[in-house]
């Protein structure tokens, strides 16, 4: 390899800057920086096209690598002979095939992954949205009146076959309120109290979801 | 709430024993994760048998997790320490240096690649094939992972400076292996 030890120029130090300066994961020193240059050499801005065009060729080989189906099944396994082996034996779900679609999706990806990854997102989030809102008794995620910011939280995935009705009537008679989703995983995030609970009462609110396996197939603490 | 604060809640989760929660993690990264090592590796059955690696290790070691680091970032570097071990092995035992192969392939102006000529876009995938692992994992991890510099030192293991700098060097090179192919980008 190269020597990586040696001391660049500064137009090949703003050569190496330009892939983070056209992915935006670029400090604010070395953007000013970059900014600054190209100000002073106009040249840097045709440079700028060239990583643009690197990414995408980097982007469309990743996208082309199809994940294997029965990864997770396998490390259902794995994880069953493991040392700190935990885990029930659980049927992959309709979520965890969405899950898999979303997972790693940034939202520059999901701008790539297009009209497929919409159609994803836009079916659960109905399903989900027709579900609640056709029951009443609570509000969901962007609703006037709901502040998504204050509470006790919890992560949830609920079960895909969970009749709506059955769901309906235990989120409102819990006083819970699903404030997002989904979200990569097929998860939602759930406010389980409307102020900071207490470590137990958290602790209770969560059990109340994990005692309903019929209708919740996830449930963690949130911050 | 950000899909880094879902992680580190599962993450979370998972040191606590929560199986479900490895899978809700696994099912959110496993895309990411098993590119970024069939990348690397440039071997699909082996970018499986270490996908399953990186989670079993994340099972068994979320405790470790401190949260200083971005979880995309943690998982990223754990994946790329399975890769590396792998890859040493896979030298080890057979002798047979499959970047040394590459590029000695990427020498040759065969049919093929005069086609490739044609084709910008073409000669942009073969050129980057012909990149040596390291060169081809850091435009991975910035292009495709957006990992920042600071991100990538932490992953690589080497300092920010020496991450510029390999970024600089695996760029020119594929400027190179594109004149190869007949396109000039006119840059270095």
């Amino acid at each position: 390899m190269t020597n990586e030890t040696e001391i660049l120029s500064e137009a090949d130090e703003i050569a190496a800057l330009l892939p983070w300066y056209v992915s935006g994961k670029i400090s604010t020193s070395d953007k000013d920086r970059v900014d600054a240059y190209a100000n002073a050499h106009p040249d840097v801005r045709r440079h700028i096209t060239l990583a643009r065009e690197e990414a995408d060729a980097v982007f469309s080989q990743n996208q082309e690598i199809a994940v294997p189906r029965d990864a997770l099944d396998r490390l259902r396994a794995s994880v069953a002979t493991s040392p700190s082996a935990r885990l029930h034996a659980v049927q992959a779900t309709m979520l965890d095939r969405i899950g898999v679609f979303l997972g790693g999706l940034s939202p520059r990806h999901l701008a790539y992954a297009g009209v497929a990854a919409a159609f994803a997102i836009a079916v659960q989030a109905a399903s989900i949205g027709a579900l609640l809102q056709g029951q009443g008794g609570y509000q969901v995620a962007n609703a006037p009146g709901v502040e998504a910011s204050t509470g006790t939280f919890a992560l949830v995935a609920f079960q895909p076959a969970a009749p709506a009705g059955t769901l309906s009537a235990f989120l409102a008679e819990n006083k819970f309120t699903i404030v997002e989703g989904p979200k990569a995983g097929g998860l939602f995030r759930v406010r389980v109290g409307d102020k900071a609970l207490s470590a137990a009462d958290a602790e209770a609110a969560l059990a109340k979801l994990k005692a309903r396996g019929d209708l919740v197939s996830f449930a963690s603490a949130a911050p | 709430m950000d899909h880094a604060s879902d992680d580190r809640a599962l993450i979370k989760a998972i040191a606590g024993g929560d199986a479900k929660a490895l899978e809700r993690l696994f099912a959110r990264n496993q895309t990411r994760v098993f590119r970024y090592l069939t990348r690397v590796v440039r071997n699909e059955a082996v970018a499986e048998e270490l996908l399953n690696e990186v989670f079993l290790g994340v099972w068994q070691n979320a405790a470790r997790y401190e949260g200083r680091s971005e979880p995309s970032t943690w998982l990223i570097s754990i994946a790329h320490n399975k890769a590396v071990s792998s890859l040493r092995k896979k030298r080890e035992v057979s002798g047979y240096d499959e970047e040394v192969a590459g590029q000695i392939e990427d020498e040759a102006d065969t049919p093929e690649v005069t086609t490739q000529k044609l084709d910008k876009a073409a000669a942009m995938r073969a050129a980057m094939q012909g990149l040596s692992v390291e060169h081809r994992e850091i435009l991975d991890l910035v292009y495709y992972q957006e990992q920042s510099v600071t991100e990538a030192a932490e992953i690589l293991g080497i300092p920010e400076a020496t991450v510029k700098t390999r970024m600089f060097y695996a760029r020119k090179k594929l400027s190179e292996l594109l004149a190869q192919r007949g396109v000039d980008r006119g840059w270095p």
